[in-house]
């Protein structure tokens, strides 16, 4: 990852924007239709992903320490996806969150959430997002 | 219905609060299917879309890009080793890609 900065660094004029998700791992629960949330806890990890991160997070302090790039502006945000049922959240965790997994009993939690919550209920996944700026110093 | 914030609308925000793309020369590290160039291809100079999957690159040649497509070249690649010279862009992206 550093190598992969330096690159960056290397091909860049000015500024580099580093996007990727926090650490913590993405929230499931229930939001029904008057706005209430029931929490399901956290999708499971299930390899490559927060390790990773952590990484990332090392790798871009050892740069700025090397003097390429100084810290900018940050900006955290929430991605929000919500579904339609249970089914079809468990459908794409499994199919497009890559080292991600629901276990048993959230996933018994939405279901109950979701008859609870009864019409217009919706599961749903919250994952955060960061976004840090690196400026380049140097030529 | 619950109602959500669009999430896309939420990055598009972030990006533009963070970063100005007007005749930017970009590139975008680990663009994937090109759902982020959406956000700001249209206000730059060029943009290079650069993924190691060429498969996902191919997906970037969606429709709604049509119309932007002579400012996107798409690129196959890492970013351990960008096949570009030095000082080629004014801002590069590392989209979910650190």
């Amino acid at each position: 990852m550093v190598h992969a900065l330096k690159e960056t660094w290397r091909v860049t004029r000015s500024t580099v924007l580093d996007i990727r998700p926090i650490v913590d791992a993405p929230r499931i629960g229930v939001k029904d239709r008057v706005g209430q949330e029931k929490d399901c806890g956290s999708l499971k990890w299930s390899g490559g992903g927060p390790e990773r991160h952590a990484e990332a997070t090392a790798a871009v302090s050892r740069v700025v320490e090397a003097g390429l790039f100084t810290i900018g502006a940050a900006r955290q945000f929430e991605w929000v996806d919500s579904f339609e049922d249970v089914d079809e959240l468990v459908a794409t965790v499994a199919e497009d969150w890559e080292s991600w997994s629901i276990d048993e009993d959230a996933s018994l939690c939405l279901m109950q959430a979701m008859e609870k919550g009864g019409r217009g209920a919706a599961p749903l996944i919250r994952q955060g997002i960061r976004a840090q700026v690196l400026k380049k110093v140097g030529v | 219905m619950t109602n959500f914030p669009d999430p896309e609308q939420i990055e598009n925000d972030v990006l533009h609060s963070l970063a100005d793309f007007r005749n930017a020369r970009v590139l975008e590290i680990g663009a994937g299917d090109g759902r982020m160039l959406r956000h700001y291809l249209r206000e730059t100079a060029f943009t290079v879309a650069l993924d190691s999957d060429r498969d996902e690159l191919l997906a970037s040649r969606a429709d709604d890009l049509k119309d932007s497509q002579t400012k996107v070249r798409l690129a196959e690649g890492r970013a351990e080793a960008l096949p570009f010279p030095n000082r080629s862009f004014d801002l590069a992206i590392l989209s979910w890609s650190l």
